[in-house]
Protein backbone atom coordinates (compact mmCIF):
# COMPACT_ATOMS: atom_id res chain seq x y z
CA UNK A 1 0.00 0.00 0.00
CA UNK A 2 1.07 3.38 -1.02
CA UNK A 3 2.32 5.99 1.64
CA UNK A 4 0.73 8.92 0.57
CA UNK A 5 -2.75 8.34 -1.74
CA UNK A 6 -4.56 11.11 -3.33
CA UNK A 7 -7.37 9.47 -5.39
CA UNK A 8 -10.03 11.59 -7.40
CA UNK A 9 -9.63 14.93 -5.30
CA UNK A 10 -11.80 17.52 -6.58
CA UNK A 11 -12.81 21.07 -5.32
CA UNK A 12 -14.81 23.34 -6.57
CA UNK A 13 -15.21 27.52 -5.10
CA UNK A 14 -18.41 29.33 -6.17
CA UNK A 15 -17.44 33.45 -6.56
CA UNK A 16 -19.82 35.49 -4.51
CA UNK A 17 -21.15 35.83 -8.03
CA UNK A 18 -22.19 32.32 -8.76
CA UNK A 19 -19.57 30.94 -11.41
CA UNK A 20 -17.86 28.01 -10.51
CA UNK A 21 -14.17 27.37 -10.16
CA UNK A 22 -13.18 24.11 -10.41
CA UNK A 23 -9.82 24.53 -8.33
CA UNK A 24 -9.25 20.66 -8.65
CA UNK A 25 -10.44 18.02 -11.02
CA UNK A 26 -9.85 14.54 -10.45
CA UNK A 27 -6.64 15.11 -8.81
CA UNK A 28 -5.11 11.41 -8.32
CA UNK A 29 -1.64 10.35 -7.27
CA UNK A 30 0.41 8.09 -5.01
CA UNK A 31 3.52 8.24 -2.89
CA UNK A 32 4.47 5.08 -2.51
CA UNK A 33 7.28 5.06 0.51
CA UNK A 34 7.73 7.03 3.90
CA UNK A 35 10.20 9.70 3.44
CA UNK A 36 9.83 11.08 -0.34
CA UNK A 37 9.97 14.27 -1.21
CA UNK A 38 7.14 15.70 -4.27
CA UNK A 39 7.15 18.93 -5.76
CA UNK A 40 4.42 20.58 -7.02
CA UNK A 41 5.02 23.42 -10.14
CA UNK A 42 2.19 24.87 -11.64
CA UNK A 43 1.11 28.81 -12.70
CA UNK A 44 -0.78 30.74 -10.24
CA UNK A 45 -4.36 29.58 -9.94
CA UNK A 46 -3.43 25.86 -11.24
CA UNK A 47 -4.67 24.90 -7.62
CA UNK A 48 -1.48 24.05 -6.22
CA UNK A 49 -2.16 25.78 -2.60
CA UNK A 50 -5.98 24.28 -3.12
CA UNK A 51 -4.13 20.57 -2.97
CA UNK A 52 -1.86 21.53 -0.01
CA UNK A 53 -5.11 22.76 1.73
CA UNK A 54 -7.03 19.71 0.97
CA UNK A 55 -4.16 17.45 1.77
CA UNK A 56 -4.24 19.46 5.77
CA UNK A 57 -7.78 19.09 6.07
CA UNK A 58 -7.88 23.08 5.85
CA UNK A 59 -11.35 22.61 4.10
CA UNK A 60 -13.65 20.10 3.02
CA UNK A 61 -13.28 18.69 -1.07
CA UNK A 62 -16.12 17.91 -3.06
CA UNK A 63 -15.00 14.26 -3.60
CA UNK A 64 -12.26 12.10 -3.40
CA UNK A 65 -10.43 10.93 -0.65
CA UNK A 66 -6.66 11.42 1.05
CA UNK A 67 -5.30 8.25 2.25
CA UNK A 68 -2.41 8.79 4.42
CA UNK A 69 -0.28 5.54 6.04
CA UNK A 70 -3.58 3.57 5.74
CA UNK A 71 -6.39 6.18 7.05
CA UNK A 72 -7.83 9.16 6.10
CA UNK A 73 -5.99 12.38 6.37
CA UNK A 74 -8.71 14.38 8.60
CA UNK A 75 -8.61 11.78 11.25
CA UNK A 76 -5.71 13.45 13.38
CA UNK A 77 -2.47 12.85 11.35
CA UNK A 78 0.67 14.87 11.81
CA UNK A 79 0.12 16.98 8.56
CA UNK A 80 2.03 20.17 9.15
CA UNK A 81 1.88 23.41 6.91
CA UNK A 82 5.17 25.77 6.45
CA UNK A 83 3.55 28.39 4.26
CA UNK A 84 5.10 31.62 2.32
CA UNK A 85 3.67 34.15 4.88
CA UNK A 86 5.71 33.38 7.65
CA UNK A 87 3.34 35.79 9.88
CA UNK A 88 0.93 32.28 9.81
CA UNK A 89 3.14 29.86 11.77
CA UNK A 90 4.81 32.21 14.69
CA UNK A 91 3.59 34.97 17.53
CA UNK A 92 5.13 37.76 16.58
CA UNK A 93 5.46 39.27 20.00
CA UNK A 94 7.02 36.29 21.37
CA UNK A 95 10.41 35.83 21.09
CA UNK A 96 11.89 32.54 18.85
CA UNK A 97 12.60 30.53 22.03
CA UNK A 98 9.46 31.69 23.41
CA UNK A 99 7.66 31.04 20.20
CA UNK A 100 9.96 27.19 20.19
CA UNK A 101 8.55 26.78 23.87
CA UNK A 102 4.57 27.64 22.47
CA UNK A 103 4.89 24.27 20.70
CA UNK A 104 6.54 22.29 23.23
CA UNK A 105 3.52 23.34 25.85
CA UNK A 106 1.18 20.91 24.01
CA UNK A 107 3.14 17.92 25.41
CA UNK A 108 1.57 18.06 28.83
CA UNK A 109 1.22 19.59 32.21
CA UNK A 110 4.80 19.71 32.83
CA UNK A 111 5.48 21.32 29.76
CA UNK A 112 2.46 23.91 30.51
CA UNK A 113 3.04 24.86 33.79
CA UNK A 114 7.07 25.59 33.40
CA UNK A 115 8.96 28.35 32.66
CA UNK A 116 11.17 28.89 29.68
CA UNK A 117 14.70 29.04 31.78
CA UNK A 118 13.64 25.37 32.58
CA UNK A 119 12.54 22.30 31.03
CA UNK A 120 12.26 24.41 27.60
CA UNK A 121 15.40 25.65 26.82
CA UNK A 122 16.76 22.10 28.00
CA UNK A 123 14.41 19.93 25.23
CA UNK A 124 14.20 22.87 22.80
CA UNK A 125 18.67 22.88 22.79
CA UNK A 126 18.70 19.09 22.38
CA UNK A 127 16.30 19.53 19.68
CA UNK A 128 18.19 22.57 17.59
CA UNK A 129 21.45 20.32 18.63
CA UNK A 130 20.29 17.76 16.80
CA UNK A 131 19.01 19.18 13.61
CA UNK A 132 22.54 20.90 13.80
CA UNK A 133 21.04 24.47 13.87
CA UNK A 134 22.17 25.16 18.03
CA UNK A 135 24.38 27.81 16.58
CA UNK A 136 22.68 29.60 14.05
CA UNK A 137 19.16 30.08 16.83
CA UNK A 138 21.89 31.19 19.34
CA UNK A 139 21.76 34.33 17.69
CA UNK A 140 17.98 35.69 18.09
CA UNK A 141 16.91 33.07 20.16
CA UNK A 142 16.24 35.97 22.56
CA UNK A 143 15.05 38.87 19.81
CA UNK A 144 10.79 39.57 19.34
CA UNK A 145 9.68 37.45 16.02
CA UNK A 146 8.57 41.13 15.02
CA UNK A 147 12.54 42.27 15.22
CA UNK A 148 13.57 39.04 13.08
CA UNK A 149 14.40 39.52 9.37
CA UNK A 150 12.11 37.34 6.65
CA UNK A 151 15.05 34.55 6.72
CA UNK A 152 14.62 33.94 10.60
CA UNK A 153 11.45 34.33 10.48
CA UNK A 154 10.72 31.91 8.36
CA UNK A 155 14.25 29.95 9.82
CA UNK A 156 11.64 29.82 13.01
CA UNK A 157 8.61 28.51 11.61
CA UNK A 158 9.93 25.35 9.70
CA UNK A 159 11.77 24.69 13.43
CA UNK A 160 8.40 25.05 14.85
CA UNK A 161 6.83 22.75 12.08
CA UNK A 162 9.67 20.28 12.14
CA UNK A 163 9.44 19.96 16.20
CA UNK A 164 5.60 19.13 15.72
CA UNK A 165 7.27 15.66 14.35
CA UNK A 166 5.15 15.77 11.22
CA UNK A 167 4.63 12.62 9.69
CA UNK A 168 3.60 14.80 6.51
CA UNK A 169 5.47 18.07 6.11
CA UNK A 170 3.51 20.23 3.60
CA UNK A 171 5.80 23.18 2.31
CA UNK A 172 3.90 26.49 0.57
CA UNK A 173 6.33 28.48 -1.68
CA UNK A 174 8.06 28.38 1.52
CA UNK A 175 11.42 30.24 0.58
CA UNK A 176 9.84 32.17 -2.32
CA UNK A 177 10.36 35.69 -0.81
CA UNK A 178 13.67 34.73 0.19
CA UNK A 179 16.96 36.15 -0.48
CA UNK A 180 19.18 33.55 -2.63
CA UNK A 181 21.88 33.01 0.28
CA UNK A 182 19.42 32.38 3.00
CA UNK A 183 16.89 30.23 0.53
CA UNK A 184 19.75 27.76 -0.41
CA UNK A 185 20.61 27.61 3.36
CA UNK A 186 17.19 26.72 4.10
CA UNK A 187 17.17 24.33 1.67
CA UNK A 188 19.25 22.54 2.55
CA UNK A 189 19.22 21.91 6.28
CA UNK A 190 15.28 21.35 6.01
CA UNK A 191 16.02 18.50 3.69
CA UNK A 192 18.59 16.80 5.94
CA UNK A 193 16.17 17.01 8.56
CA UNK A 194 13.52 15.74 6.60
CA UNK A 195 15.77 13.26 4.75
CA UNK A 196 17.34 12.04 8.48
CA UNK A 197 13.68 11.80 9.85
CA UNK A 198 11.97 10.08 7.23
CA UNK A 199 9.33 12.45 6.72
CA UNK A 200 7.05 12.56 3.72
CA UNK A 201 7.34 16.48 2.26
CA UNK A 202 5.05 18.21 -0.71
CA UNK A 203 6.43 21.01 -1.72
CA UNK A 204 4.95 23.78 -3.59
CA UNK A 205 6.76 25.81 -5.73
CA UNK A 206 6.71 27.84 -9.35
CA UNK A 207 10.86 27.54 -9.86
CA UNK A 208 10.86 24.54 -12.21
CA UNK A 209 14.92 23.93 -11.69
CA UNK A 210 14.29 24.20 -7.74
CA UNK A 211 11.47 21.84 -7.86
CA UNK A 212 13.77 19.08 -10.03
CA UNK A 213 16.50 19.55 -8.05
CA UNK A 214 14.60 19.35 -4.21
CA UNK A 215 12.25 16.99 -4.95
CA UNK A 216 12.27 13.30 -5.31
CA UNK A 217 9.12 13.35 -7.96
CA UNK A 218 7.63 16.25 -9.77
CA UNK A 219 3.76 16.51 -9.92
CA UNK A 220 2.32 19.41 -12.43
CA UNK A 221 -0.78 20.65 -12.36
CA UNK A 222 -2.61 22.90 -15.11
CA UNK A 223 -6.03 24.26 -14.40
CA UNK A 224 -6.72 21.71 -11.53
CA UNK A 225 -5.28 18.59 -13.06
CA UNK A 226 -1.98 16.81 -13.05
CA UNK A 227 -0.98 17.00 -16.25
CA UNK A 228 2.73 15.72 -15.01
CA UNK A 229 3.81 13.16 -12.37
CA UNK A 230 7.46 11.68 -12.87
CA UNK A 231 10.33 10.94 -11.06
CA UNK A 232 12.99 13.34 -11.01
CA UNK A 233 16.33 12.56 -12.32
CA UNK A 234 15.27 9.30 -13.14
CA UNK A 235 13.22 8.22 -9.42
CA UNK A 236 9.81 6.77 -9.47
CA UNK A 237 8.70 6.05 -6.35
CA UNK A 238 5.26 7.67 -6.76
CA UNK A 239 3.13 7.30 -9.84
CA UNK A 240 -0.13 8.98 -11.19
CA UNK A 241 -3.04 7.19 -11.09
CA UNK B 1 -0.72 67.75 56.07
CA UNK B 2 -2.03 70.35 53.17
CA UNK B 3 -5.12 69.57 51.51
CA UNK B 4 -3.54 69.50 48.45
CA UNK B 5 -1.24 66.63 49.43
CA UNK B 6 -3.71 65.22 51.16
CA UNK B 7 -5.69 64.58 47.86
CA UNK B 8 -2.88 63.85 45.75
CA UNK B 9 -2.42 60.85 48.13
CA UNK B 10 -5.91 59.95 48.06
CA UNK B 11 -5.78 60.05 44.06
CA UNK B 12 -2.77 57.70 44.38
CA UNK B 13 -4.33 55.12 46.20
CA UNK B 14 -7.27 55.05 43.95
CA UNK B 15 -4.92 54.74 40.99
CA UNK B 16 -3.14 51.60 42.61
CA UNK B 17 -7.03 49.80 43.14
CA UNK B 18 -8.12 51.06 39.99
CA UNK B 19 -4.97 50.20 38.05
CA UNK B 20 -5.96 46.74 38.98
CA UNK B 21 -8.50 46.80 36.80
CA UNK B 22 -6.74 48.45 34.04
CA UNK B 23 -4.52 45.05 34.00
CA UNK B 24 -7.37 43.22 33.69
CA UNK B 25 -8.76 44.99 30.99
CA UNK B 26 -5.30 44.81 29.02
CA UNK B 27 -5.28 40.87 29.80
CA UNK B 28 -8.17 40.54 27.55
CA UNK B 29 -8.07 43.36 25.09
CA UNK B 30 -4.17 43.30 24.27
CA UNK B 31 -2.81 39.68 25.17
CA UNK B 32 -6.25 37.95 24.33
CA UNK B 33 -7.67 40.55 21.95
CA UNK B 34 -11.13 40.06 23.09
CA UNK B 35 -12.85 43.14 23.21
CA UNK B 36 -14.67 42.33 26.87
CA UNK B 37 -16.70 44.69 28.21
CA UNK B 38 -17.97 42.91 30.74
CA UNK B 39 -15.72 44.79 33.48
CA UNK B 40 -18.99 47.21 33.70
CA UNK B 41 -20.64 44.48 34.78
CA UNK B 42 -18.47 42.16 36.94
CA UNK B 43 -16.70 44.91 39.09
CA UNK B 44 -20.23 46.04 41.15
CA UNK B 45 -21.18 42.46 40.61
CA UNK B 46 -18.12 41.44 42.48
CA UNK B 47 -17.95 44.25 45.09
CA UNK B 48 -22.07 43.37 45.56
CA UNK B 49 -21.54 39.55 46.57
CA UNK B 50 -17.89 40.10 47.76
CA UNK B 51 -19.46 42.88 50.45
CA UNK B 52 -22.36 39.95 51.27
CA UNK B 53 -19.77 37.43 52.13
CA UNK B 54 -18.14 40.45 54.00
CA UNK B 55 -20.46 40.73 56.37
CA UNK B 56 -22.15 37.17 56.45
CA UNK B 57 -18.42 35.72 57.56
CA UNK B 58 -17.23 38.48 58.94
CA UNK B 59 -14.14 38.06 56.70
CA UNK B 60 -12.32 40.43 54.55
CA UNK B 61 -10.34 37.67 53.16
CA UNK B 62 -13.14 35.58 52.03
CA UNK B 63 -14.92 38.56 50.77
CA UNK B 64 -12.11 38.84 48.57
CA UNK B 65 -11.82 35.62 47.23
CA UNK B 66 -15.57 35.85 46.84
CA UNK B 67 -15.18 39.24 44.77
CA UNK B 68 -12.52 37.34 42.52
CA UNK B 69 -14.84 34.08 42.10
CA UNK B 70 -17.44 36.16 40.92
CA UNK B 71 -15.42 38.13 38.48
CA UNK B 72 -13.82 35.41 36.87
CA UNK B 73 -17.50 33.49 36.79
CA UNK B 74 -18.52 36.24 34.55
CA UNK B 75 -15.75 35.75 32.23
CA UNK B 76 -16.40 32.58 32.12
CA UNK B 77 -20.25 33.90 30.92
CA UNK B 78 -19.11 36.19 28.26
CA UNK B 79 -16.73 33.40 27.11
CA UNK B 80 -19.39 30.98 26.57
CA UNK B 81 -21.39 33.16 25.22
CA UNK B 82 -18.88 34.23 22.84
CA UNK B 83 -17.68 30.49 21.78
CA UNK B 84 -20.69 27.95 22.50
CA UNK B 85 -23.69 30.24 21.69
CA UNK B 86 -21.36 32.23 18.86
CA UNK B 87 -22.53 35.48 19.75
CA UNK B 88 -20.32 38.38 18.68
CA UNK B 89 -17.61 38.85 20.89
CA UNK B 90 -18.26 42.81 21.70
CA UNK B 91 -22.18 41.71 22.09
CA UNK B 92 -21.71 38.76 24.31
CA UNK B 93 -19.45 41.34 26.86
CA UNK B 94 -22.21 43.55 26.85
CA UNK B 95 -24.68 40.96 27.35
CA UNK B 96 -23.26 39.77 30.43
CA UNK B 97 -22.35 43.25 31.83
CA UNK B 98 -26.35 43.70 31.65
CA UNK B 99 -26.83 39.92 33.35
CA UNK B 100 -24.81 40.88 36.09
CA UNK B 101 -26.88 43.98 37.15
CA UNK B 102 -29.46 41.99 36.82
CA UNK B 103 -27.55 39.28 39.19
CA UNK B 104 -26.46 41.81 41.62
CA UNK B 105 -30.40 43.03 42.30
CA UNK B 106 -31.37 39.33 42.54
CA UNK B 107 -28.82 37.51 44.65
CA UNK B 108 -28.70 40.87 47.17
CA UNK B 109 -32.09 41.95 47.20
CA UNK B 110 -30.58 45.69 46.77
CA UNK B 111 -28.62 48.07 44.39
CA UNK B 112 -26.41 49.33 47.67
CA UNK B 113 -24.68 48.27 51.15
CA UNK B 114 -23.02 49.00 53.94
CA UNK B 115 -19.91 47.06 54.75
CA UNK B 116 -18.18 46.47 58.05
CA UNK B 117 -15.03 48.81 58.46
CA UNK B 118 -12.56 46.20 57.64
CA UNK B 119 -10.62 46.76 55.18
CA UNK B 120 -8.32 43.68 54.46
CA UNK B 121 -5.06 45.96 53.79
CA UNK B 122 -5.79 47.85 56.93
CA UNK B 123 -6.03 44.68 58.69
CA UNK B 124 -2.37 43.29 57.32
CA UNK B 125 -0.98 46.37 57.27
CA UNK B 126 -1.95 47.49 60.96
CA UNK B 127 1.49 47.97 62.24
CA UNK B 128 1.38 51.28 59.99
CA UNK B 129 -0.35 54.29 61.36
CA UNK B 130 -0.75 56.10 58.94
CA UNK B 131 -4.18 54.99 57.13
CA UNK B 132 -3.16 56.59 54.08
CA UNK B 133 0.38 55.66 53.72
CA UNK B 134 -1.16 52.38 55.04
CA UNK B 135 -3.24 52.42 51.77
CA UNK B 136 -1.20 53.57 49.71
CA UNK B 137 1.40 50.76 50.49
CA UNK B 138 -1.15 48.22 50.65
CA UNK B 139 -2.45 48.65 47.13
CA UNK B 140 0.99 49.62 45.44
CA UNK B 141 2.00 45.79 47.10
CA UNK B 142 -1.36 44.10 45.30
CA UNK B 143 -0.44 46.01 42.05
CA UNK B 144 3.06 44.70 42.04
CA UNK B 145 2.19 41.30 42.89
CA UNK B 146 -0.80 41.11 39.88
CA UNK B 147 1.70 42.08 37.63
CA UNK B 148 4.57 39.89 38.34
CA UNK B 149 2.13 36.98 39.00
CA UNK B 150 0.82 37.86 35.58
CA UNK B 151 4.19 38.37 34.25
CA UNK B 152 5.55 35.22 35.78
CA UNK B 153 2.07 33.60 34.03
CA UNK B 154 2.60 35.01 30.70
CA UNK B 155 6.21 33.29 30.42
CA UNK B 156 4.74 29.85 31.03
CA UNK B 157 3.95 27.36 28.34
CA UNK B 158 0.07 28.02 29.44
CA UNK B 159 0.78 31.41 29.18
CA UNK B 160 2.59 31.20 25.67
CA UNK B 161 -0.57 29.64 24.85
CA UNK B 162 -2.70 31.98 25.98
CA UNK B 163 -0.67 35.20 23.70
CA UNK B 164 -0.82 32.89 20.80
CA UNK B 165 -4.80 32.46 21.43
CA UNK B 166 -4.76 36.28 21.18
CA UNK B 167 -2.34 36.99 18.64
CA UNK B 168 -2.45 33.89 15.78
CA UNK B 169 -5.46 32.28 17.08
CA UNK B 170 -4.75 30.01 13.35
CA UNK B 171 -1.84 28.80 14.87
CA UNK B 172 -3.16 28.20 18.06
CA UNK B 173 -5.66 25.87 16.19
CA UNK B 174 -2.94 24.04 14.24
CA UNK B 175 -1.20 23.23 17.85
CA UNK B 176 -4.11 21.45 19.03
CA UNK B 177 -5.21 23.68 21.52
CA UNK B 178 -9.27 24.76 22.00
CA UNK B 179 -9.75 28.16 21.29
CA UNK B 180 -12.89 28.25 23.77
CA UNK B 181 -10.75 26.54 26.74
CA UNK B 182 -8.21 29.35 26.20
CA UNK B 183 -10.93 32.11 26.19
CA UNK B 184 -12.22 30.87 29.05
CA UNK B 185 -8.84 31.04 31.08
CA UNK B 186 -8.38 34.47 29.99
CA UNK B 187 -11.91 35.73 30.28
CA UNK B 188 -11.89 34.45 33.94
CA UNK B 189 -8.34 35.88 34.97
CA UNK B 190 -8.68 39.02 33.45
CA UNK B 191 -12.65 39.66 35.34
CA UNK B 192 -10.95 37.78 38.26
CA UNK B 193 -8.40 40.40 38.38
CA UNK B 194 -11.51 42.81 37.97
CA UNK B 195 -13.24 41.42 41.02
CA UNK B 196 -10.30 41.62 43.19
CA UNK B 197 -9.97 45.48 42.42
CA UNK B 198 -13.69 45.59 43.13
CA UNK B 199 -12.84 43.87 46.68
CA UNK B 200 -10.32 46.62 47.67
CA UNK B 201 -12.55 49.38 46.11
CA UNK B 202 -15.39 48.24 48.34
CA UNK B 203 -13.91 47.53 51.32
CA UNK B 204 -12.08 50.72 51.52
CA UNK B 205 -15.49 52.52 50.40
CA UNK B 206 -17.05 50.90 53.24
CA UNK B 207 -19.69 50.14 50.48
CA UNK B 208 -20.75 48.48 47.68
CA UNK B 209 -22.99 49.54 44.67
CA UNK B 210 -24.20 47.68 41.60
CA UNK B 211 -23.10 50.06 39.94
CA UNK B 212 -19.86 50.84 40.98
CA UNK B 213 -18.37 49.52 37.94
CA UNK B 214 -19.99 51.70 35.26
CA UNK B 215 -18.06 53.45 33.41
CA UNK B 216 -15.10 51.25 34.82
CA UNK B 217 -14.11 49.28 31.15
CA UNK B 218 -14.18 52.23 29.17
CA UNK B 219 -12.00 54.21 31.96
CA UNK B 220 -9.58 50.67 32.20
CA UNK B 221 -9.35 51.49 28.46
CA UNK B 222 -8.81 54.77 27.92
CA UNK B 223 -5.83 54.07 30.79
CA UNK B 224 -4.21 51.64 28.76
CA UNK B 225 -4.06 53.53 25.19
CA UNK B 226 -3.26 56.93 26.94
CA UNK B 227 -0.17 54.86 29.11
CA UNK B 228 0.36 53.08 25.37
CA UNK B 229 0.98 56.57 23.97
CA UNK B 230 2.85 58.32 26.50
CA UNK B 231 4.59 55.25 27.52
CA UNK B 232 5.89 53.30 24.72
CA UNK B 233 6.56 49.77 25.92
CA UNK B 234 8.21 46.91 24.29
CA UNK B 235 7.83 44.49 27.05
CA UNK B 236 5.50 42.93 28.90
CA UNK B 237 6.72 44.44 32.13
CA UNK B 238 6.86 47.99 31.00
CA UNK B 239 2.90 47.82 29.25
CA UNK B 240 1.47 46.74 32.80
CA UNK B 241 3.33 49.71 34.49
CA UNK B 242 2.13 51.74 31.25
CA UNK B 243 -1.41 50.61 32.48
CA UNK B 244 -0.67 52.15 36.13
CA UNK B 245 0.54 55.26 34.32
CA UNK B 246 -2.51 55.84 32.46
CA UNK B 247 -4.61 55.20 35.00
CA UNK B 248 -2.62 58.09 36.85
CA UNK B 249 -2.82 60.16 34.36
CA UNK B 250 -6.27 60.61 34.25
CA UNK B 251 -6.90 60.26 37.89
CA UNK B 252 -4.80 63.36 38.14
CA UNK B 253 -6.60 65.27 35.47
CA UNK B 254 -10.13 64.54 36.96
CA UNK B 255 -8.55 65.63 40.58
CA UNK B 256 -7.32 69.22 38.55
CA UNK B 257 -10.96 69.30 36.83
CA UNK B 258 -12.41 69.15 39.87
CA UNK B 259 -10.24 71.89 41.77
CA UNK B 260 -10.61 74.28 38.67
CA UNK B 261 -14.25 74.31 39.72
CA UNK B 262 -15.24 71.47 36.70
CA UNK B 263 -18.76 69.83 37.84
CA UNK B 264 -18.59 66.81 38.95
CA UNK B 265 -20.59 65.76 35.80
CA UNK B 266 -18.38 67.29 33.48
CA UNK B 267 -15.23 64.82 34.43
CA UNK B 268 -16.25 62.06 32.08
CA UNK B 269 -15.97 64.86 29.28
CA UNK B 270 -12.65 65.76 30.33
CA UNK B 271 -11.23 62.26 30.31
CA UNK B 272 -12.84 61.14 26.98
CA UNK B 273 -11.28 64.46 25.09
CA UNK B 274 -8.00 64.02 26.87
CA UNK B 275 -7.51 60.46 25.36
CA UNK B 276 -8.96 61.66 22.01
CA UNK B 277 -5.69 64.50 21.98
CA UNK B 278 -3.25 62.12 23.49
CA UNK B 279 -4.20 59.20 21.03
CA UNK B 280 -4.22 61.96 17.94
CA UNK B 281 -0.97 63.35 18.93
CA UNK B 282 0.45 60.25 18.99
CA UNK B 283 -0.78 59.06 15.78
CA UNK B 284 0.80 62.42 14.31
CA UNK B 285 4.05 61.51 15.83
CA UNK B 286 3.57 58.42 14.72
CA UNK B 287 3.39 59.62 10.40
CA UNK B 288 5.93 62.71 11.11
CA UNK B 289 8.15 59.61 12.15
CA UNK B 290 7.53 57.38 9.04
CA UNK B 291 7.94 61.00 6.84
CA UNK B 292 11.31 61.39 8.56
CA UNK B 293 12.02 57.27 8.39
CA UNK B 294 11.50 57.37 4.91
CA UNK B 295 13.32 60.45 3.97
CA UNK B 296 16.56 58.69 5.31
CA UNK B 297 15.89 55.79 3.20
CA UNK B 298 15.38 57.77 0.26
CA UNK B 299 18.83 59.81 1.00
CA UNK B 300 20.42 56.43 2.16
CA UNK B 301 19.76 55.30 -1.69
Amino acid sequence: MAYLTVDNLSKTFTTPGGREIHALSDVSFSIEERGRILSIVGHNGSGKTTLLNCIRGAFPFDHGQVIINGSLSNHGRKVVSVFQDVSIGVVPSMTALENLALVQSGRGLGFLWSLPGRRYRQSIQEFLREADLLERFETFENTPVSELSGGQRQQLAIVMAMMREPTVLLLDEFVASLDPTVKQEILTWTKAWVRRKNVTTLMVTHDHALAEAWGDMVLELTDGRVTRFAGARGDSAGQAR
Amino acid sequence: MNPTTVQLLYTLETTLVFSIVTIGVYLSFRVLRFPDLTAEGSFGLAAMVGGAVLISTGSPLLGLLASVATGALAGVVTAILANVVRLPTLLASILTMIMCFSVGLLVIGQPSQTLPDRWILASLLSWIDSPIARGIIGAGAVVALVIAALILFLRTGAGFILRARGENPDLTRELRHSLVAWDVVGLAMANGIVGLSAALFAQRSGYSSINMGRGGAIYALAAIMLGETIFPNRTMLSAMLACVGGTLILQLVRLLALNLGMPDGSLDLVTSVLVIVFVYLAKVRGHLGENVLEKIRMQAG
